[in-house]
This record gives C-alpha cells, structure tokens and sequence, in this order.
C-alpha cells in the first residue's frame, strides 16, 4: 500500500532562498510521524507547502492516492488533510464551540447557502461534543476564544483539526507552551487519534514530545531532509547529534543560542 | 503632435493638486496609519474659509461657542487672507487628529475607514450649512497669461503648479530622508514599539505630521479654486484621485506619489481632448473614470498595497452576535410597522416609508459588513443599477410586476459578483478605496449618462400591480399619497429580508462568514472557501441593496442618478453603523435615522433641526467608529443584557457576563482587563 502522503522533491523558495529544497518524505497509513529540526529549518513551510499555504516551485505531493500540490487550501481539506498553526490562528471573537463546529461542517459554498433555507439553527454536532470532551475543553466551550490561556488556545487548535475526522492531521508545535497538565491531555488526546484510525504528522523542534509518542521520524536542517527512521536510530545517527543534539550541549556546554540558523 | 500635447500640459494644473492631495494623504498615512478620505473635504473647508475672506472679508469659526463670524476688514489682502486660511487649514488637521483619529489608533481597519468617512460627511455638512452649496467662484492666484512652450500656448500658471508640487514632493522626501522628524515618523511606522523605546514621543510625531497634511491639503485647495469651481461635492471627492496618487506611491514614497498625482491630471484632460474627437467614447464620465481605473489596476494588481504597520494592539471589530426569538420580534415590528403605517398621515407616512427602505440599504450592509467584514462605501451604486434596470424591464420591456424588481435585484447581484471578483485581492481599507472609486465612476459614467438613465429627469418606473392590488405610492390620483398599500408593501419586503438576514447568520454559511472574517488563514485551514464565501457576500449584500434600489424607484415612480450618488453611500454607511452594522436591529435603527426618515422628519417638523441631519451623521459615525463599535443596537443590547444579570444574580455580574452573553462589547471590556500577552 502506498503511503497516505508523499512529497517527492518538494522546494519552495523565497526569493532567492531555498526554504524547503528538494524533500522527500512519506507518512504511513496509521502511523504517528515525527518531524523534527532545529528553528529555522523550513519544518513550518513545509507544512504550509502541504496543506495549501505557499506555492511549491518544484515537486510532487500526493495525498491518499491523488496529487494535490495544485488545490487550494481549503479543498486539500476537504480531502481530509488538517492541520494547526504555531501561530494559533484561531477564529477570535467566536466562542470554542463555535470554532469546532465550523470546521466540522466541512460544508462547500453551495451546500451551505442551501442551509440558509433548512432553518437547523441551535442543533448541536456530536462531533464536537466528543472531541470537546477528549480535549478537556466542555467546560469552556461558550468561552470566547480570546479568554483562555494560552495553553487552552492551543488544544482549542488541536482540536479543530481533529474535529472534522481528517484522515491526515498536521500539528505544528502543539506541545510549546502547555503545562504539564495539558501535555498530558495532548498526549491523551494523539494516542486516541490515532487509535481511532486518524494518521498524525506531529511536527516539533523539542524533541521530547516527539521521541516519546512518534513511531517514526523525519528529521530536517537546512531545507533538506537529514536523516529518518525509528526514534532509537534517529537518536544514535551522528548527523542529527552533530546538526541538532549536539548544538544543544554545545549551548548548554558554552552558553551559545543554539538556534536561529537556516533559512526559513 | 501640438493638439496632443496641449491638453496634456493643461492637465498639470489638476494634477499637481492631485500630487499635492496625495502627498497629504501619504504624510497622514505613514504618521498615524489611517487613510485619510476626508483630504478633499478639509481642503474644501480652508478654501472656503479664504475664499470668504477674500469676497467680504468675514472670517468663519467653526467653533462652538465663539462668534460663528468676524468681520475682519473690508479688503482682506491676498497674503493676509493665504496666512490665516492656513494657519486655520493646520488647526484642522491637528483638531481632526486629536478629535478623530487618535482615539482610533488601535482600532480595526474598518473602524478607521468608518473614523475618516465620518470627518469627510462632517466637514461637509459644516460647509453647507454655513456657505450653502452653491457654487464659488474664486479670483485667479497664480498669473494665467499664456507662455509659448514647445510652440503651444499654456496657461503660465499650470506650470508653476507642476512646478511648485515637484518642489514639494522634494521637499517631504529631504524632510523625512535627512531630519530627525523624519527618522522617527518612518521608525515609528514600521514599528509602534520601537519608537516608544527610543523616547519618542508617537503622539507629539503624528499631530505635527497631520498639521502639515493639514497645511498641505488646504494651500492645495486654495490653489485649485481658480482653476475649477469651488463647490462642496466636487472638492470632496477630489479624495478618488489623491488616493490614486498615493497609491501609485504605495502610500509610503513622496516622489513617486508626485508624480502619480500629475500623471491622473494629464491622463484626465487627455481623455477629455480625446472624447471630443472619437465619437465611439462616452460623452460623460471618462475623466472621472480615469482615478478608477488606476485605483483598481494598482490594487487588484499589486495585492497588499498598503504596507502593514507594526501596531502594539489592533482591537477587532465587533462580532455579530446570534439573533435570539426572531420570529417573535419580527411579529411584534410587523405589527408596529403596519400600526404606524396607518396611524401617521402625509409626510410623517412617507418618512416612515423612506426609513423602511433605508432599512434594507443597511440590511446590505450588514450582510457584507457586519458579518464578512468587507467595506462597501459604493453600495447605492448597486441600488442604482436595480433601479434603472427596473426601468428598462419594467417600462421599457414590459416584464410584469413581482419578476421585474426580482429580475433588477439579481442583475444587481451579478453586479456585486462583478465588484467582488477583483476585491477577493483586496482586504480592508484598500477595498474601501476600490469601492469608492468604483461608486464615482459607475456615477459619472452611468447613472450621469442621460442617453442610458435620463439625466436629471431620471426614467420612468411602472406602477406596482399585484393580483390586482393597486400597491403604488401615488394611486390614481395624488390626493392619496403616500398610500398605505406600499407602505405594506415596503414593510413586507424589508420583514422578509431581515429574517432572511437573521437566518443567514444563524445557518453554515453565516457561520463561515464570521470564520471568513475572524482569521482568513484559519477559515482556508477548516475547509472553507474565501473567495467563494466572499463572493456570496458580495452577491447577497448587492441583491438586497438591488431590492432597495427598486424600492426607491417605486417610492419616486422614477429612479435618477441624484438617489444613488456616492454621498448617499456614504451616509448610508453613517447611518448603518450607527444603527449597529452586525445585527438586523441595528439596520432598522439605521433606516429610522436616514436624512427623510422618521426622526428627521419628527425633528424638523418640531424643531425645525431636519437640516442637521449630515451634521449629526458625520459626527454619530467618529463617536461611533471610537467608542460605539457596536452602534445604538449594540449599546441597548448590552445595556440590556447588563440588566437583566444584574436582576439575576446581584453581585456576581462580572463572572458571568462572559459565559451567559454574547454581546461583543461586553467582551471587547472583558478582554482588555483580562488581555493574555500572547
């Protein structure tokens, strides 16, 4: 069976800049895939590059048996392709409810004009009362968004993407800035979307998380990608202690900043 | 070669006022943030207020409080009458900054368009209550004697225009390129926080920067007075084409914007040369279509145009809040309407009717505005087109009653599909200066067009006629008018679109609006479509404000250009946003508050006030846009609401506010106290 997304050659560049430069990668069906890099290593414009968000300049992406490089943002959706952002981007001013039930419509322009005439006004989806509960967010869900703690906001993300039952769900950063309890209910919530049959790419540059739940991982440096398999070999690879690991001890030996470096 | 060129030098007279209008509306700009659409109408003031120096003497003080006049002398010198026009002109542009546009430094995009439309209508309405709208004319300033040039004749003042406005653009590019004052304006557009930790002082840098747009701005409309006539509507809107400029000049650089601003003006008395000639081209409107279509290849065409200011906080606009037992409330307003209808007699039922179809224009509103988040300050240009569409189907086709306003509405919409197209590129205030622009050149080169619209006289509508029912305002004989017929009529078309309003809000679509709105990226992301969605925004709002249009055909028995000019627009989106432009309430307020509506009407049959209904207007939409995003809707919503917690549990208001309620400004409260740092 081939894998449920594929990126075959993938560069994006800005202006002269190669941000993301001729990757390959693929994310099994079922699987919980890691990717993981230094900042700046072009892991966010990857992700955009994938889900619709910058134009690719050359390469392939084919998502569950089609290429999708040339849809726009909101089909490659429809697909079953979700996604969050490190920058939050949530629907402000809207309550969390609110946010999950207009991302698990999922409804296309036409079928949601005809819903003007249908009159359904209150009718609550029980998907979203699921992953409400799973995300440990009932207790807010008629909080406007913009009145939780960051960490709240940011399952708030977590949870929209999971909402609409995507086949694929792309989660950029989801672990920075949570406390520990609510790395736990992130945690919680991964392994019980995966276990439901939703594949995660699950992208962090803290390798923490990702060498904790992930079964495999990509590692990427400077737009390419630099090493991948199993968490104990990507651990041991002399590359990825040397570009990544090893920047961390030297920081931590030499009080160096051990990022920033790399395009993106 | 010679007949060619000749029109184009003459055109530098126009375009270096252009240039100068321009060069204001970049300094304002890159001080403060805000695009300042009220340039022509400040420029308009000074102006007067020279020219009434120079013709009696008299100095005008729009002050409340000091003597509305002094006479000065008999004779006012020339220089004497430059010096304290402009030192009035820099008074004005430090007041307008002070009053208007500081409180609205952190507000949203729409709330700054709305702050800038509401000081253009003011200044308006000052004028013409205190000089009338008649038409000035202003004795020559510069020498006009002809100078032999590449062997033409041209007016010697039209060159030292160009001349003087090149000096300038050069001047405010060595003013903001080599002084302190300039370093710290730039920094301080870039990034807000940046210049507070250099020790600057943002306040002190943006009102030194509006006085000399002020100054600016006002020496450009003394200069351009002899050259055209000095009138209240024109100079207004000379802010199409200083927009344009300044857009050319991506409404940071000097020069360019300098030479954009004289590069319109020659194009424009081109055009006119060339109209005389070809005989295929329109008689009218080209040269105002001129502005239009640079605006729009400029905005559609180089995407964000405006270069995005580092603000430390940008407060959001208000979001709609959900309609609650609608059915109920339409009941009760139904029956009030129909009550009213039959209760008032003469002009008191012909205001209510006006202030119904005012309704729907505001419903439009709503529609694209309050819940997309989309500015239109050209939506009577939509009314216009059902309207002489409706004409053309209905007199001159023959369509029946109910299809042909149906049929008027819907090439409206395609109307509002066509806007929106190009404006899918275009967020914020760059589609508001799209939608003006637009509004002035569907104006001048449609509804003006006497061989399409009838000119003056306007074009004939037929009579509504239903099953029978005689539903026309007049009837038979014009004893009857305002018949209560249409008035029902009236009242049933805006009872059924304002539930069809609310239930728009309340289904998928409504929602996909507010996501739309909220977070564009975010909305991409969950699968919504925001070009589509837009698109059915722009379509909804143009075919309500079609309805209207042809509303406004029946009201007149005839539609004419002067019911949907862009000022009418404009005040509509005064009156909408003072209502409340995201809830359907707040567009019936709106309606009640139009020029020949109910409460004008009240007002000046009592009082005798019905002549300060601009005046109120311009002045409702800055308090509005600073302090009221939310309109006279949202205030009595919250204020309700406010109540009835406090009835319901004493004391404990302040935790449950946020839970129990969705009026936004209640938030907008809440998260300021409670505003994370992220």
């Amino acid at each position: 069976m081939s894998p449920l997304l594929a990126l075959t050659d993938v560069t994006v560049t800005f202006g002269g800049v190669h941000a993301v430069d001729h990757v390959s990668l693929d994310v099994e069906h079922g699987s919980m895939t890691g990717l993981i890099g230094p900042n700046g290593a072009g892991k966010t414009t990857l992700i955009d590059a994938v889900t619709g968000f910058v134009e690719l300049a050359s390469g392939r992406i084919d998502f569950d048996g089609s290429s999708i490089e040339r849809l726009p943002a909101h089909r490659r959706s429809w697909r079953g392709l979700a996604r969050t952002f490190q920058s939050l981007e949530l629907l402000e001013d809207l309550t969390v409810r609110e946010n999950l039930t207009v991302a698990a419509e999922m409804a296309p322009w036409w079928s949601a004009l005809a819903s003007v005439a249908r009159r359904k006004a209150a009718q609550r989806s029980e998907a979203v009362e699921i992953v409400l509960a799973s995300a440990g967010l009932a207790r807010v869900a008629d909080v406007v968004v913009t009145e939780l703690s960051h960490g709240q906001r940011k399952l708030v993300t977590v949870a929209r993407a999971l909402v609409a039952r995507p086949k694929l769900v792309i989660l950029d950063e989801p672990a920075a800035g949570l406390d520990s309890g609510e790395r736990g209910v992130l945690r919680r919530l991964l392994v019980e979307t995966v276990e439901g049959g939703t594949t995660i790419l699950l992208v962090d540059h803290d390798m923490g998380l990702v060498l904790e739940v992930c079964d495999t991982i990509w590692v990427l440096d400077f737009g390419s990608v630099l090493s991948a398999g199993p968490p104990g070999e990507v651990r041991k690879d002399p590359r990825v202690i040397e570009a990544y690991l090893g920047l961390a001890e030297e920081a931590a030996a030499d009080g160096i900043e051990g990022d920033g470096h790399g395009a993106g | 070669m010679e007949t060619f060129l000749a029109p184009l030098l003459l055109g530098l007279g126009s375009g270096a006022v252009y240039a100068l209008f321009g060069s204001g509306v970049v300094l304002t700009y890159r001080a403060s943030g805000v695009v300042n659409f009220a340039v022509g109408a400040m420029a308009m003031c000074t102006t007067f207020v020279f020219a009434e120096l120079r013709s009696s003497g008299d100095l005008h003080l729009p002050v409340p409080g000091l003597p509305s006049q002094i006479h000065l002398a008999d004779e006012v010198p020339f220089l004497v009458a430059l010096i304290i026009s402009l030192a009035f002109a820099a008074l004005l542009g430090l007041v307008s900054y002070l009053l208007v546009f500081r409180p609205l430094l952190h507000a949203s995009a729409l709330a700054k368009v709305v702050g800038a439309v509401g000081l253009m209508i003011t200044l308006q309405a000052f004028v013409v209550l205190r000089f009338g709208s008649a038409t000035l004319g202003v004795a020559p300033i510069l020498p006009s004697e002809p100078v032999e040039l590449l062997g033409m004749n041209i007016p010697r003042d039209r060159i030292y225009l160009a001349v003087l406005a090149v000096l300038l653009g050069v001047g405010l590019w060595a003013l903001y390129r080599f002084t302190a004052f300039g370093l710290a304006t730039r920094a301080s557009a870039e990034n807000e926080t940046g210049i507070v930790l250099l020790g600057r002082s943002r306040n002190l840098l943006a009102a030194l920067n509006w006085t000399l747009a002020g100054v600016l701005s006002g020496a450009a409309g003394i200069l351009l007075a002899p050259l055209t006539l000095l009138d209240p509507g024109t100079f207004t809107l000379l802010v199409v084409p200083a927009l344009g400029a300044a857009l050319i000049g991506r409404f940071s650089r000097f020069g360019l914007t300098v030479a954009g601003g004289l590069a319109l003006g020659m194009a424009q008395a081109g055009i006119i040369k060339l109209q005389a000639s070809v005989s295929w081209l329109p008689r009218v409107g080209l040269r105002e279509g001129i502005p239009f279509l640079v605006i729009l290849v400029v905005v559609a065409l180089g995407g964000r145009v405006l270069p995005s200011r580092g603000a430390i906080v940008e407060r959001r606009a208000p979001q709609p809040p959900q309609p609650r037992r609608v059915l109920a409330s339409t009941g009760v307003l139904v029956a009030l309407g129909a009550a009213g209808l039959f209760i008032l007699q003469g002009s008191y039922r012909a205001a209510l009717i006006a202030s119904l179809i005012a309704a729907l224009v505001c419903l439009s509103l709503v529609v694209l505005t309050g819940f997309v988040g989309q500015i239109s300050l050209g939506q009577m240009a939509f009314a216009g087109i059902a309207g002489f569409a409706l004409s053309k189907l209905g007199e001159g086709v023959g369509i029946p009653f109910p299809l042909a306003p149906l049929l008027a509405a819907c090439i409206a919409a395609l109307a509002g599909l066509a806007v929106g197209v190009p404006a899918l590129r275009v967020r914020g205030v760059n589609l508001a200066i799209a939608t003006l622009a637009a509004a002035v050149a569907i104006e001048e080169l449609v509804f003006k067009n006497p061989d399409l619209t009838g000119g003056f006289e306007g074009s004939k509508v037929p009579l509504p006629h239903l099953w029978g029912l005689d539903l026309s305002i007049g009837g038979e004989s014009s004893a009857a008018y305002p018949r209560v017929a249409f008035g029902i009529f009236a009242l049933v078309v805006v009872a059924l679109v304002g539930l069809g309003v609310a239930n728009l809000r309340r289904s998928t679509i409504g929602r996909q609006m507010l996501a739309v709105r909220a977070n564009e990226r975010a909305a991409a992301a969950a699968g919504i479509d925001v070009a589509a969605t837009k698109l059915v925004a722009f379509g909804i709002s143009a075919f309500i404000a079609g309805m209207a249009g042809a509303m406004i055909g029946y009201q007149f028995s005839r539609v004419s250009f002067t019911s949907f000019s862009v000022f009418a627009s404009l005040t509509f989106v005064a009156v909408a946003f003072i209502g409340g432009i995201n809830r359907v309430s707040g567009a019936l307020i709106g309606g009640l508050l139009v020029a020949n509506g109910l409460l004008f009407t009240v007002l000046e049959e009592w009082a005798g006030l019905g002549k300060y209904q601009l005046m109120v207007s311009g002045i409702g939409l800055i308090v509005a846009a600073a302090l009221w995003p939310e309109g006279i809707a949202g205030a009595i919503g919250s204020g309700w609401a406010r109540l009835r917690s406090l009835i319901k549990a004493p004391g404990s208001t302040v935790v449950e506010v946020g839970a129990a309620d969705d009026t936004g400004a209640q938030r907008e409260v809440q998260r300021e106290s409670a505003a994370s740092p992220h």
